[in-house]
């Protein structure tokens, strides 16, 4: 059993507030969607959760099993049992995605992990995730087409195991394939000792991964949470309902 | 892979079938084309002078060891010929502890010879001049410098290609890694003389720091006194990038697994063509421990 924990977090970019207290408790088990309109920061909680140093926590405490997630830098974050499928991965040239994974394994486990046993590990999750079978000697995401880049963060995180994942909007640019591909392999990973946030604004991974509870994120507050219901929701009336429910005016902006 | 030993002057090796070696000169015979690459090593020989040329219509591979533990002041004077037709991929390895060396390299081409050049530089302190003449109208070359510092090791590669012939190609690409008190100064320069027609002259230089005491300079210059030429040149300095670092680090390496991962992939294109298993171990770890 593993907890998550965010207490009105206050987050700004280059002096600009774009999180405006945000309250969230995720435990291993759950998968919570946060859902909104571009633009109301809800890939600002993922990146300032793993600790992206453009952005800047103002107030508000987050936790992992009652650590200070805020007072540790990025790797430590990822060795504490935090991981971040993210929006845009970068490109490294010249550094193979076995040679990358077998040191991030190494690092997140604390256990030194034998070349044979890690290959034929590598291997299997390659399949499973429907990648070419060289995955392992190419270049890390270099040439990648936006869909490898996708599946090759959920590779990452079958091979890493966390505690916690959060999915920055792994759906986006995904044909229908590959969208049953990442979600079935999502799926399979929840239990008792993962959780899971998912970032997006289409309803549609929602039909393959099922979240626990539903979030609806605008201008930097979660704004309304529940269950599977909330989606069915958004999905015939988009967002303008929540302006009316509850009273707030939102105008959509640029993520 | 064949290997060639020279110290004092001489040869200790036995040379390849026709290879010939008098006055400091060795010729590698003409028309053949070399399957596997040949190692030269010249062995702790402080003022050394050599001349390699590669006949008429030979392709082949050379891989030249610069090493030696003195620190004793150190000059070389190396030269490398293609004749016409020729086509040389030559790698020069330089790890000198000498506190002051000069490594002067000649290089030639003539018509229609191809050079594919590459140094990799891991010296103390050390002044290397890359002098290539294009003298024939078809010579090509291309040149990949690569040095890296740290503590107080201070290199300055001077790359120059000229261009003496019409449709000849120059294309250099140097990088430079300094870490801690490490200073690389990359001088760049690439001279079309005149009435050489449709030559083509392409710079890139990189230079990345680590530490906030590091020096790169790099300078890049183009000197063109003709018309009719297609000529580039870029030049970028700085950090690793940011971004790259994030997305490693947020994959639980720290900053300096994550640096050398990075900096280790920067480096794979020099690195991959040492084909000689030892002389690539070294250098691996010699860059490694410097970054």
């Amino acid at each position: 059993m593993a907890k998550l924990e965010i207490k009105n977090l206050h987050v700004g970019i280059e002096g600009k507030e774009i999180l405006k207290g945000v309250d969230l408790v995720v435990n291993s088990g759950e998968v919570h969607a946060i859902m909104g309109p571009n633009g109301t920061g809800k890939s600002t909680l993922a990146s300032a959760l793993m600790g992206h140093p453009k952005y800047e926590v103002t107030e508000g405490e987050a936790y992992l099993d009652g650590e200070n997630l805020l007072d540790m830098e990025v790797d430590e974050r990822a060795r504490a049992g935090l991981f971040l499928a993210m929006q845009y991965p970068a490109e490294v040239p010249g550094v193979t995605n076995s040679d990358f994974m077998r040191q991030a394994l190494k690092a997140t486990s604390g256990k030194d992990v034998g070349l044979f046993e890690f290959a034929l590990k590598y291997e299997k999750t390659v399949e499973e995730l429907k990648m070419r079978p060289d995955l392992a000697h190419r270049y890390l995401n270099e040439g990648f087409s936006g869909g490898e880049r996708k599946r090759n963060e959920i590779l990452q995180l079958k091979v890493l195991k966390p505690k916690f994942a959060i999915l920055d909007e792994i759906d986006s640019g995904l044909d229908v394939d590959a969208l049953k591909i990442v979600g079935s392999n999502v799926s399979e990973l929840v239990n008792d000792e993962f959780g899971c946030i998912l970032i997006t604004h289409y309803q549609r991974i929602l039909d393959y991964i099922k979240p626990t509870n539903v979030h609806i994120m605008i201008d930097g507050k979660i704004v309304l949470s529940g269950g599977q219901e909330l989606i069915e929701k958004i999905d015939q009336n988009g967002y303008e309902w929540v302006k009316e429910e509850l009273g707030i005016e939102f105008v959509e902006g640029e993520e | 892979m064949k290997d060639i030993v020279i110290k004092n002057h001489q040869v200790q090796t036995k040379l390849p079938k026709d290879f010939l070696f008098e006055n400091q000169k060795l010729i590698i015979p003409k028309n053949i084309h070399y399957e596997n690459p040949i190692k030269i090593t010249i062995e702790d020989d402080n003022n050394e002078s050599l001349e390699i040329v590669v006949s008429e219509n030979t392709s082949i591979k050379i891989i030249l060891e610069l090493a030696s533990q003195e620190t004793t002041p150190h000059h070389y004077n190396l030269m490398l010929t293609a004749q016409q037709n020729a086509q040389v991929k030559y790698l020069l390895v330089s790890e000198l502890s000498s506190k002051k060396a000069l490594v002067e390299h000649y290089f030639t081409a003539a018509r229609d010879a191809k050079l594919d050049l590459i140094g990799g530089f891991v010296s103390d302190i050390i002044d290397a001049k890359m002098h290539v003449e294009l003298k024939g109208e078809g010579a090509e070359v291309k040149m990949r410098a690569v040095a890296v510092s740290s503590d107080e090791n201070k290199q300055n590669i001077d790359v120059l290609i000229i261009h003496q012939a019409p449709n000849t190609i120059g294309d250099m690409t140097n990088i430079g890694i300094a870490n801690k008190k490490g200073k690389i100064v990359l001088n760049g320069v690439e001279k079309i003389e005149k009435g050489m027609k449709n030559a083509n002259a392409f710079q890139t230089l990189k230079g990345v720091i680590t530490s906030d005491q590091a020096i790169v300079e790099v300078n890049p210059i183009l000197l063109i006194d003709e018309f009719d030429v297609k000529a580039g040149h870029g030049a970028t300095i700085g950090k690793i990038e940011e971004n790259q670092l994030y997305y490693l680090m947020s994959r639980g390496l720290t900053q300096t697994q994550a640096e050398k991962l990075i900096i280790n992939g920067f480096l794979k294109p020099v690195i991959d063509e040492i084909d000689d298993e030892p002389l690539k171990e070294r250098f691996i770890h010699l860059v490694n421990s410097r970054i």
